[in-house]
């Protein structure tokens, strides 16, 4: 369990396996409530919240290896033979084996589409064991509609024990049960 | 207190705990320093020649005289300020549009997201790295022009004059050629970076960064220079 603090009130207990819709009111405020989401989070379990952005979130300078190893090899400094055996799983789970897996290693993230870029930041996150996982509105509409079914089922047993965070614009789609996170009322100022 | 003094270069040196930091930083040296060893040896080489036959061709100085001179001038003043000017031409433009295209496309924001900082990930090994090969590309420079000169000077008897090297040589040049080139280095590398780091979010800013980099990296290596012969001359 872990408390999510942010400013304006918003104060929310995050417990394992539950899903959470923060509310913003625009895409601005939504990037900064991101940001401080991950602000208050990596402090608890530095380099294990998986950020699941729509754009991708991959380093262009980096090829698709080396960007999904980052976060765990900065933080955790695990070895890398430990990264390359979850680099495996994680995309055995995928349907992704062989020939072709060396070669979107080995790729640039400029030259992959963006439904690839949602995956891959999905495999990051599992190689890095995710104890938080943070989404955009974006990126949770893909898993939740779009993704290969592999994809959703990988996220669906990655989110059974951890808690995750969707940041999006508006209230959710009441089909999604999520629980909302809203600002707590004004205490009243004696 | 000593440590809350030297915190903002200590905290991003601390990075170098993280294997990413640490490959970033060999990165940087390879690209900044061993790409452009062999330029900078042809430069060296060439500058020496040329320094050597006008001294002897137009002021008719002897060739010890010549070659001395040469050291004097190589090593504290043409090497840092050439070396520096051949990192600026090459590295700062890449390392400055590497940065633009980064905070464009909102990949420092994803790194922030991470939980990886960005003076221990990303500034802090490309200013160490350009600094290191800097002061590299120096000596190799003024060692490079050495040679020059005493090839053209003395023709076949260039083996005598090579092994007469460390009588013209003093420690001090060496010295002041590579506190020179750390400083030009160090200089360069975090105007790029903060160049690189400034830009607004279109696409178009990203060339912009790169020749401003070129612009500013040169100008801060002549200020530099100038203030040095001013205060430690």
């Amino acid at each position: 369990m872990a408390l999510l603090k942010l400013s304006g009130g918003i104060e929310q207990t995050l417990e394992p396996g539950q899903r959470y819709w923060l509310i913003c009111g625009n895409e601005q405020q939504m990037q900064q409530r991101f940001d401080a989401c991950a602000e208050v989070l990596n402090p608890l379990a530095p380099g294990q919240i998986g950020a699941l952005e729509g754009t991708g979130g991959l380093l262009s300078n980096l090829r698709v290896w080396e960007n999904l190893a980052l976060p765990a090899w900065y933080h955790r400094q695990q070895s890398l033979a430990q990264l390359e055996v979850r680099f495996q799983e994680a995309f055995a789970q995928l349907g992704l084996e062989g020939k072709a897996l060396t070669q979107l290693a080995a790729a640039l993230p400029a030259s992959l589409d963006r439904e690839r870029k949602r995956q891959l930041v999905l495999v990051r996150a599992y190689m890095q064991e995710a104890r938080y996982l943070l989404a955009d509105q974006d990126w949770f509409g893909w898993i939740s509609q779009s993704a290969p079914h592999a994809c959703k089922d990988l996220f669906e047993r990655m989110t059974l024990a951890v808690p995750l965070v969707v940041v999006g614009i508006g209230a959710p789609d009441p089909a999604l049960h999520m629980q909302e996170i809203l600002p707590l009322p004004q205490t009243e100022v004696w | 207190m000593l440590r809350r003094l030297f915190s903002p270069v200590l905290d991003p040196l601390s990075g170098l705990r993280h294997a990413p930091a640490r490959r970033v930083l060999l990165k940087q040296i390879y690209f900044t320093g061993n790409e452009a060893a062999l330029l900078v040896l042809l430069v060296g080489f060439a500058l020496g020649g040329i320094v050597v036959a006008m001294l002897h061709g137009q002021y008719g100085q002897s060739q010890e005289a010549a070659l001395r001179l040469l050291a004097s001038l190589g090593f504290k003043e043409i090497s840092p300020l050439l070396a520096a000017i051949i990192l600026v031409a090459r590295s700062s433009s890449a390392v400055a549009s590497e940065l633009a295209t980064m905070q464009v496309h909102g990949e420092i924001r994803s790194l922030y997201r991470m939980g990886i900082p960005l003076g221990g990930y990303l500034i802090m090994p490309r200013v160490l790295g350009m600094t290191v090969a800097c002061v590299g590309l120096s000596f190799y420079l003024a060692v490079a022009a050495q040679l020059g000169g005493a090839l053209l000077g003395a023709g076949a008897d260039v083996t005598y004059q090579v092994s007469e090297l460390d009588r013209m040589l003093t420690l001090e040049q060496v010295l002041t050629c590579m506190a020179k080139a750390a400083l030009f280095g160090m200089g360069t590398s975090l105007l790029a970076c903060h160049v690189g780091l400034r830009v607004g979010p279109y696409v178009t800013d990203i060339p912009k960064a790169s020749s401003r980099a070129v612009v500013r990296g040169l100008s801060a290596i002549f200020v530099l220079d100038f203030m040095w012969s001013l205060w430690l001359s």
